[in-house]
């Protein structure tokens, strides 16, 4: 009989505290690597989500001429001509992205109508809508032939749904009006592209092209010299803040798995070392039938191992499957089974080294007394 | 002798044994309490530093609109200037410990190299706290560029072909270019030139106006559409709006960290409460000998099981209280510098409540049951146990 022997059959002497032992393993890896793959996914979508909010690159004609207002306010009454991008940009990003980028052309000009001057921006209603979750249209999309006012001028003029503007040239219905947006779209009227273009008379070129894409500074160095006549640039508003928002909620989850860690740690030493407080009396028997010092601290290791490899693995096996079952019930349907065997083997490794110093410190201790007291432990 | 100076000489009796039990309601309760409250404060942090990254208000003046869309300006018309004084007065509104960072800014107009610019009159240490994700050329990350300098967009230096240190003449006074500011995808911002606001009003013989202010608004606390409502009645000249399109994107990441703060709240609860539970049986399961001595001498199960439930009820609420206070201290000295953030945890008294009867509840049914199990069985059963 070796003391591996001995060590199985002690475990197994005692199922109900072996059980015991295993679980609170198991339960501890199980919540950490459970956290730890949720937190992952949701990082993700975080990522995701924040990638696909807004223009986060920004194609605009190169003048020569610089703008002259700020904020929607305007400091020089000049007319001055406004540049245009050539009609070819959007097949040229087209043909160089296709289809991983969002691409929201627009044309802006204005148009006097007997009353008043109007600014109109022909959007591309299916693009615009993807990346400005923001536009919030009070009615419906607008097809050629109609419009949707900003709120700001709906409520200035007076204008309500179902109401006829008389843009001079011609008259078109009002079928939505933009909720409030804070920019400067509030002062807009929204249209297909099409009529935008027989409106303001800008034929064939483009005002300006927001895209969205997944890799913003690929997609400006690969545009950039294919367009010599755009500034193409990076908004860096967007790709900062979506960054910083990202790193701070891997920061977050990192503080609290490493939070988790140390209290699961700290559960492990507690329970081992009542168990083996528990045991002191079967120490003194081992110590008194002639085993070594050494023999028994083997002994009360090899437990340890056997407990904490089954107790991590089997938490470890349940950790993969909580996020599948608790991701949908929070609304995240990405969640897709993988092993993660960094995360595994380090909880792993993590458990074994927390359960033989828990097991054999406390052993060490009992050791050290005369055996006379404690053989007297109850 | 009474039950009770039965379990208080059993406590004593196993002294290691009370102490690890004692200690596992400890760390349940306090990493309970230091995990929610800590979380609680990052998600608010959280969402104070991104309402403080870009302004998400902005106030206008009333009369006068222009025609402008990412730059593309298609029709102008004048603004009634806004007051200086008006920022004094914002800060008087109820909810005033929302506004984070307040920029107000002056436009005009300049020529140099016969080029029309756009100058922007900006107290720079606000805006440049407003708009962290400016990198600026020449400029130290954390320095200020002094009086006489100027910030200029990466499209006024390509134009007019401008470098750091050099010196421009704008509106009769030479100003040095402190830094280039980095094509930001803004064409608002990539083509003006921004100076200090006090030398720009003296320029322009307007010592006090401004054209409109940009806001960073805390609304952790406070929804954003109360602070627009009561800056509106405290300045009838202006428009206040709020900008929905970084509204939204917060709404989104803060969700997030909410929605991960409190499933681990949730699994901190869980967990706490199997490890309180799981330590509570195996701490009555020990004692079935003990429970058949007692029987054994007459005892009567009512008596045994009152007998735990004092024992029980004096370690878990100890715990409790203990567990609280650690939880709690720990939370308030180190859960900020732990988590680097720069809102402090909070006292929050209540939790004392929550964490003894928690404490106390799974405590009592970890243990009465098996004790229970352990009176019915036959003394000479409970005896054997080893």
């Amino acid at each position: 009989m070796t003391l591996n022997h001995i060590a199985l059959q002690n475990l197994r002497r005692r199922p109900g505290k072996t059980l015991f032992l295993v679980l609170t393993f198991a339960f501890i890896v199980a919540t950490i690597s459970s956290l730890t793959i949720l937190a992952l996914g949701m990082k993700e979508d975080l990522q995701k989500s924040l990638t696909e909010y807004g223009a986060n690159v920004v194609i605009s004609p190169r003048t020569e001429q610089l703008n002259l207002s700020y904020g929607g306010l305007s400091v020089s009454s000049v007319e001055y001509e406004v540049k245009k991008l050539d009609s070819k940009t959007v097949d040229v990003i087209y043909r160089q992205m296709g289809e991983e980028v969002t691409i929201a052309p627009k044309v802006i000009g204005s148009i006097q109508s007997p009353e008043k001057l109007y600014m109109v921006m022909g959007v591309d209603f299916d693009q615009e809508l993807k990346i400005k979750p923001w536009w919030k249209i009070d009615g419906k999309v607008p097809k050629d032939n109609e419009i949707v006012v900003g709120s700001q001028l709906a409520m200035n003029s007076n204008l309500q749904v179902g109401d006829i503007v008389d843009f001079g040239k011609a008259k078109y219905p009002i079928v939505g009006i933009m909720a409030e947006t804070g920019g400067s779209e509030d002062q807009g009227v929204f249209t297909t592209i099409d009529t935008a273009r027989s409106l303001t008379g800008i034929t064939t070129e483009w005002s300006l092209i927001e895209l969205n894409t997944l890799d913003t500074a690929q997609t400006a160095a690969q545009l950039s010299p294919l367009l010599p006549e755009a500034n193409v640039t990076e908004v860096t508003q967007i790709v900062q803040g979506s960054k910083e928002s990202v790193e701070r909620f891997t920061s977050f989850s990192w503080t609290i798995s490493l939070a988790m860690g140390l209290i699961g740690a700290l559960v492990i030493i507690v329970t081992l070392a009542g168990n083996v407080n528990d045991r002191a009396r079967e120490l003194g028997v081992l110590r008194a039938i002639g085993f070594r010092q050494k023999h028994i601290l083997t002994l009360f290791g090899r437990e340890a191992l056997i407990v904490s490899l089954a107790g991590s693995l089997l938490g470890y096996i349940v950790g993969l499957f909580v996020p599948l079952i608790i991701g949908p019930l929070l609304g995240y349907n990405s969640f897709i089974f993988s092993t993660h065997l960094g995360l595994g083997s380090a909880l792993v490794v993590a458990s074994l080294l927390v359960g033989m110093v828990a097991m054999i410190y406390p052993v060490w201790r009992t050791l050290k007394l005369d055996l006379q007291d404690v053989l007297k432990y109850i | 002798m009474k039950i009770l100076d039965i379990s208080l000489g059993n406590l004593k009796r196993r002294k290691l044994r009370s102490f690890l039990l004692l200690l596992s309601i400890i760390i349940g309760v306090s990493s309970s309490v230091f995990l929610f409250t800590t979380t609680r404060s990052m998600e608010q942090d959280v969402a104070d530093k991104i309402d403080q990254f870009g302004s998400n208000l902005l106030i206008l003046p009333k009369a006068g609109e222009t025609l402008s869309f990412g730059g593309v300006t298609v029709g102008t018309s004048f603004g009634k200037e806004l007051d200086i004084s008006m920022i004094p007065l914002m800060k008087t509104i109820k909810n005033n410990e929302t506004l984070a960072t307040i920029s107000p800014k002056l436009l005009a107009e300049a020529t140099i190299q016969d080029k029309k610019v756009l100058l922007v009159g900006v107290q720079f240490a606000d805006e440049l706290r407003l708009k962290k994700w400016w990198k600026i050329d020449g400029l130290e990350a954390g320095q200020l560029p002094v009086a006489n300098e100027i910030l200029i967009g990466s499209e006024v230096a390509r134009i007019l072909k401008l470098s750091p240190q050099q010196l421009v003449q704008i509106k009769g006074q030479e100003f040095r270019v402190g830094g280039i500011i980095q094509p930001t995808g803004s064409i608002e911002n990539d083509q003006a030139i921004f100076m200090d606001l006090t030398i720009l009003q003296k320029a322009e013989n307007k010592p006090t106006a401004i054209n409109l202010i940009e806001a960073a608004v805390l609304c952790y606390t406070c929804p954003i559409e109360d602070v627009t409502i009561q800056l509106s009645e405290k300045l009838p000249e202006a428009k206040v709006t709020a900008l929905q399109s970084t509204l939204e994107s917060r709404d989104d990441t803060v969700q997030q960290f909410s929605l991960f703060a409190t499933i681990i709240s949730v699994i901190l609860l869980i967990t706490s409460g199997f490890v309180v539970a799981m330590s509570m049986i195996s701490a009555v399961k020990e004692r079935t000998r003990d429970i058949g001595v007692l029987r054994a001498i007459g005892f009567r199960k009512k008596h045994i099981l009152c007998m735990f439930l004092y024992e029980v009820s004096l370690v878990s609420v100890l715990g409790g209280l203990i567990g609280f206070g650690l939880g709690m201290g720990l939370a308030m000295n180190f859960g900020s510098s732990l988590a680097q953030m720069t809102v402090q945890v909070p006292f929050q008294p209540i939790l004392v409540l929550y964490s003894i009867l928690a404490a106390l509840g799974i405590s009592l049914i970890a243990s009465i049951y098996p004790a229970w199990k352990a009176t019915k069985l036959d003394p000479v059963e409970a005896l054997r146990y080893f």
